[in-house]
């Protein structure tokens, strides 16, 4: 017990329980499809919301996230564990999102916009931990809304940061391996895209206060 | 440390990043600079709002839907694994290569000018500035297609049938617009090939994967609405695609009888086919002919759909 709390502390990365993700992925190279299902519920919320919070709909954001998850599956026999499984999923997931975004960019897309009640306007599922008690349905919506106004303004290198810094919970040194970064260039646009997030927040909860 | 090194380390220190001796230095100017905390304090709490409403559960149902999607995928294997990660640029050499050792291997007395043609040339991508082609005379023969690979292989057309012993010196040939294309390859999937080009029959029994031949996914739908095409549009419409029949010319409307049986195709990006599928469901019963999981990843590109609606 001493000890399983000792390295639960001492190394986060390491699972007591259920296989590693380097465990998984020698498995569904081994021909054990099933693996394929663990990483997919082990990655599914974790992609989801980077879609999710990249794309401006949840039905565009599903549809990404499955794609993410094909294209996994299509590539898993060659990949080569140079890198952790998470960061090739993340980078699969940007690169998911740009495209799509680009794509609908250039097509002029808009979504279709019917009179009735939006799937989108039903606050989405917290993940449990992340959900407060006290928070009050209303309250989540507009806190939301707000997170989504707010990432929507950030240019796109500083939203792909927070994404994966504030959300996502990626150390420096993944960040810069999904990105191609170097380390020092990840903390200094992190700093760069926290402050304009707080300037965003600040402007935005100031016109509402008025 | 003066502010300005203060400010450039607030994210640092906000992760637990710095050195000890600089988070003391951080700590002190924060203490210091009331401008410098309320740029901290603003800084903290957009992170602790991102922290908090930042993760998304994914929605019900999404492993499940996943998993009809892989149902459809062919087992993976090593080798496609490793073809995937080929990049196109050398893909794009490979192919020069070999198509340079195939002509430096034929029989050639002079150097023939031979122009691309669409479908060799082209990324399988459809061109969307010819959303709604000139339609072809009503009951036209099909256009003569062009001695390209679709032509040779395909032989739709006189003049891919094999001549006599005649030097074998490629002809030079006019590159196929997007409507001889798709005229094509509409005819060959729907067998009118036997009514408007008899020597279809000669042709050899394989032909090459163009985006155009066939529709990658077929459906049939026994729709139980008055106007099933009419929801078609509007399916097609909401996923951000088009509809056309079998001549490439736009619908706007159709009325059937009971009974009646119409084949259109639907163009919609590649990633909303699955999305079309399911809305099929809302029409009537859909029976699937044919699905090609291999072309579903294609970033975006538009792809078409043959579906034959009965009434």
């Amino acid at each position: 017990m001493i000890f399983a709390l000792f390295a639960a502390v001492s190394f986060p990365n390491l699972r007591l329980s259920g296989p590693t993700d380097a465990d998984l992925v020698d498995r569904f190279q081994h021909g054990d499809h099933r693996a394929f299902d663990e990483i997919v519920r082990r990655y599914q919320d974790r992609v989801f919301t980077l879609c999710r919070r990249w794309l401006d709909d949840a039905q565009s954001a599903e549809e990404t996230a499955q794609d993410v998850f094909i294209a996994l599956y299509r590539s898993l026999p060659g990949f080569r564990g140079e890198s952790q499984l998470s960061t090739w999923v993340f980078k699969v997931t940007l690169n998911h999102c740009k495209n799509h975004r680009m794509y609908r960019t250039r097509r002029g897309y808009r979504r279709h916009e019917s009179l009735g009640p939006q799937p989108d306007d039903a606050p989405e599922r917290q993940l449990p931990d992340q959900q407060a008690s006290t928070d009050s349905a209303v309250h989540r919506t507009e806190a939301e809304g707000l997170v989504n106004a707010a990432l929507a303004q950030l240019d796109e290198d500083h939203r792909q940061i927070l994404l994966l810094r504030d959300v996502e919970d990626l150390p420096y040194d993944e960040i810069a391996d999904i990105l191609d970064l170097p380390r020092g260039t990840v903390k200094s646009r992190i700093h760069r895209a926290r402050a304009e997030l707080a300037a965003i927040l600040g402007r935005k909860i100031g016109r509402e206060d008025l | 440390m003066d502010t300005f090194f203060a400010r450039n380390r607030l994210s640092a220190y906000l992760d637990g990043d710095l050195p000890s001796s600089e988070a003391r230095e951080v700590e002190a100017a924060l203490h210091r600079d009331a401008e410098l905390r309320a740029e901290y304090e603003a800084m903290r709490a957009g992170v602790e709002l991102l922290r908090a409403h930042g993760p998304i559960a994914a929605p019900e149902g999404f492993a499940g839907r996943l998993q009809i999607r892989l149902a459809a995928e062919p087992a993976p294997t090593r080798w496609r694994g490793v073809l995937r990660r080929v990049r196109p640029e050398y893909a794009g050499i490979a192919a020069i290569a070999a198509l340079a050792l195939l002509y430096i291997g034929t029989d050639h007395p002079a150097a023939p000018v031979v122009e691309p043609t669409v479908a060799v040339a082209q990324a399988p991508v459809l061109p969307t500035e010819q959303a709604d082609p000139a339609p072809p005379a009503e009951g036209g023969t099909a256009p003569a297609v062009a001695d390209g690979v679709l032509g040779n292989e395909g032989g739709f057309s006189a003049s891919s049938k094999p001549k006599s012993a005649s030097p074998a010196r490629p002809k030079a040939t006019k590159p196929m617009g997007e409507r001889e294309v798709f005229q094509a390859a509409w005819e060959r999937e729907d067998g009118a090939a036997q009514t408007t080009a008899p020597d279809a029959t000669d042709a050899p029994a394989s032909t090459p994967a163009t985006l155009y031949s066939p529709a990658p996914w077929r459906y049939r739908v026994r729709a139980s609405g008055d106007n099933p095409i009419k929801q078609l549009i509007a399916v097609a419409s909401s996923l951000g695609g088009r509809i056309v029949d079998a001549k490439g010319r736009s619908i706007a409307d159709y009325p059937m009888d009971e009974g009646d049986s119409r084949s259109v195709r639907v163009f919609v990006p590649s990633y909303n086919v699955e999305a079309l599928q399911r809305k099929l469901g809302d029409l009537g019963s859909v029976e699937t002919i044919a699905t090609d999981p291999e072309m579903l990843y294609q970033n975006g590109a538009e792809v078409p759909v043959a579906i034959e609606v009965q009434r």
